[in-house]
């Protein structure tokens, strides 16, 4: 068969694949102890019944070692929880994609990178995980710009978005272990949200200072966490958390709610402003007082830090979050 | 577990891969595709750092076959490693960085048209072949030729996704304004790809406003946050406007030249935030091309330092009530545009 085959498919994400043979396919299965025409769910919005045949076909095809599929099982499976909104995801304008960060044993096992340079090319694990859910999107779901996707930029995160956290080089326990999860436990979360945007900072020598450059970062006119509840993820380089080692991350997080913000005078300014969306917000806004501050995280549970990337880097990551049609989903899986 | 022989596996382990599959290179693909450009396959385009390989146009065929090129890709794919080979363009640092930039490739004129590069909807996405694998093609010969391998000596903290693929074209057909080639100074019929290096892309959505002020306002406050290099460096800054944005402006009266001049005044931050700012220190400030007074917390920096920085395209498709901006490295690289020779004028 040859490669142009696929890359003549509408849904081609336009890089080559591997032909899914029915050997590659087999083997491919062998990295579950599930049954192939078990059935994973309906994804939206062609709502196709997907089985986890059918993943491992896409596994194979965007590059896959078996290992990997027990993750590529439980990204998807995660993005078909109601909450994730993954139908008006796969519509909009917008363009979100949803990251994956993945916990525990097994994501080191499998040499899921969350060390340096996770976020982009040279890791096997995290390239083929992301892509399979990317190429599960659009042929599956026919997410595919122009037809149901309506994204007016597209981001280069939609090829890809799949790291492991750092948790070796972590001065905090792992991100699953902070949403309630065991040690180890094999846990992914899903988040809809943008690229990664830097926030360089090798002067910071206390939390407050750091604080400073990353609440300033988080709260441009530009984001949509300005007017909706909605997911804010959050990554330090090891070098950044080690600054702030002697506070907890509930910690962290807490003081970046308090700080992160705009006085209601500068949302105003913002062509985006609406004032249905300053009513609907969880909490009460003084219309008449400009210099009411209005904070960019809703709620304290929309603001979600891990630790990725490897020292030296005087680096944190601002991924700000969608429209709020989309909630963070998390899911413990077995391998 | 170990898997069977499979050909595909020989290039996932090689260091220099990017982690996805390859069109695997055999002679005859390779022949194939040096038909895409009339040039010597010996003839030498340059060395890429840090570690300084040859680069020849058929190592270039090599890379381009194996990041899933068809031929006619080619011409353009040369005159964009041109680009960044180019002493200014300073690839050497950015191959080295802690900072995540990459060269972002904007293609202009009939030829990107022609080889299928996506301006429109999603062109910062998946789903474009001749975006998806020049722009990969690249960044397999930075990592192969050049040795940018991570935590070899591409030392860069997080990396970002635009490293595995960034080249668009610009939506030339949809843009109320004259070209990036014409503004940088081409002419209209000329071919040309400009390498920037910069982030990923930072929207701004805004399907409310009507006229070009309130419509940038935004944007305006968006690149001016204290993350960026931008913010206390003078370096390169990417505004990629929707056509429907552009038109907001256009309709307006407003030039792509009145919404650069408007962007350049806007934004900013006083001195007295940029103080507070963890990044901040007085030699940095005292480095600037304009001149600041140190005493006056109130004094208004701007985040593009010189108007040569800002570059302005129209991208993305309709609707689109979306811009997006690119901040920039530390300063070290400046933008470069190559005209690409096609085989009838060569």
């Amino acid at each position: 068969m040859s490669s142009n085959f696929f890359f003549d498919k509408p849904w081609s994400d336009g890089l080559p694949v591997i032909p899914p043979t029915e050997k590659r396919v087999v083997r491919m299965l062998m990295g579950t102890s599930r049954s192939e025409e078990e059935s994973v769910g309906a994804i939206p919005p062609v709502f196709e019944a997907t089985k986890v045949r059918d993943v491992a076909v896409h596994a194979v095809m965007a590059g896959c070692r078996p290992e990997y599929l027990p993750v590529v099982l439980a990204g998807i499976e995660a993005m078909l929880d109601k909450c994730f909104g993954l139908n008006g995801l796969q519509g909009s304008g917008n363009s979100s994609a949803p990251l994956l960060i993945v916990n525990g044993f097994y994501a080191q096992e499998i040499g899921l990178h969350g060390g340096r340079g996770c976020f982009g090319p040279g890791f096997r694990a995290n390239a083929t995980i992301g892509r399979a859910i990317r190429l599960m999107l659009m042929n599956l779901c026919g997410g595919i710009p122009g037809v149901v996707s309506m994204v007016t930029f597209g981001q280069p995160s939609k090829y890809i978005f799949c790291v492991a956290e750092n948790e070796v080089e972590s001065p905090w326990e792992p991100f699953s272990v902070s949403r309630g999860y065991g040690v180890g436990d094999n846990v992914v979360i899903v988040v809809a949200c943008e690229n990664p945007q830097l926030v360089v900072d090798n002067y910071a020598r206390n939390p407050e200072q750091l604080f400073v450059s990353i609440a300033d970062t988080m709260s441009h006119l530009g984001c949509w966490n300005q007017w909706v509840c909605s997911d804010l993820v959050l990554a330090f380089s090891p070098q950044q958390a080690a600054i702030c080692v002697d506070l907890i991350r509930n910690e962290v997080r807490h003081r970046l709610c308090e700080l992160a913000g705009r006085r209601l005078g500068e949302l105003k300014r913002a062509g985006q402003y609406r004032m249905e969306w300053m009513e609907d917000l969880p909490f009460e806004v003084d219309l008449k007082d400009d210099n009411f501050f209005v904070p960019v995280v809703k709620d304290f549970d929309d603001l979600r830090i891990n630790v990725a990337g490897e020292s030296p880097g005087p680096h944190s990551a601002v991924m700000h979050g969608w429209n709020g049609g989309s909630r963070a989903v998390s899911r413990m899986y077995s391998v | 577990m170990v898997l069977p022989d499979d050909e595909f596996e020989f290039f996932f382990d090689k260091p220099w891969s990017d982690g996805l599959p390859v069109v695997i290179p055999t002679e005859e693909r390779i022949e194939d595709m040096l038909t895409g450009v009339d040039r010597n396959p010996n003839g030498v385009i340059g060395e890429v750092p840090p570690a300084n390989e040859v680069m020849t146009v058929h190592a270039v065929a090599v890379h381009a076959v194996m990041a899933g090129c068809r031929a006619e890709y080619f011409s353009g794919l040369v005159a964009a490693l041109e680009a960044v080979l180019e002493p200014p363009f300073n690839i050497n640092g950015i191959q080295a960085t802690m900072h995540s930039c990459a060269p972002l490739t904007i293609f202009n004129g009939s030829y990107g048209k022609e080889i299928g590069l996506h301006g429109g909807s999603g062109c910062f996405g998946p789903g474009f072949r001749a975006n998806a694998t020049i722009g990969r093609a690249i960044r397999l010969i930075l990592m192969n030729l050049g040795g940018g391998i991570p935590g070899v000596t591409s030392m860069s903290t997080f990396s970002q996704p635009s490293r595995y693929t960034y080249c668009i074209r610009e939506n030339e057909e949809d843009s109320p304004w004259e070209p990036l080639s014409v503004t940088r100074g081409y002419r209209t019929e000329e071919d040309t790809v400009t390498a920037v290096a910069c982030e990923n892309p930072k929207l701004i959505f805004d399907d409310i406003s009507k006229d070009p002020e309130t419509l940038l306002a935004g944007p305006a406050d968006a690149v001016a946050y204290l993350g960026c290099m931008n913010a206390l460096r003078r370096t390169d800054l990417v505004f990629a406007i929707s056509p429907d944005h552009a038109k907001i402006c256009a309709d307006a009266g407003w030039s792509k030249a009145d919404v650069h001049a408007y962007l350049c005044e806007k934004a900013g931050k006083t001195l007295g935030e940029l103080k507070v700012g963890g990044g901040y220190t007085e030699d940095r400030i005292q480095d600037l091309p304009i001149k600041v007074d140190l005493e006056n917390d109130n004094f208004f920096v701007p985040t593009i330092k010189d108007q040569d920085d800002l570059m302005i395209i129209v991208a993305g498709g309709i609707p689109g009530p979306i811009s997006a901006f690119m901040h920039g490295w530390n300063g070290a690289s400046r933008p470069v545009t190559r005209k690409i020779y096609l085989q009838d004028e060569a």
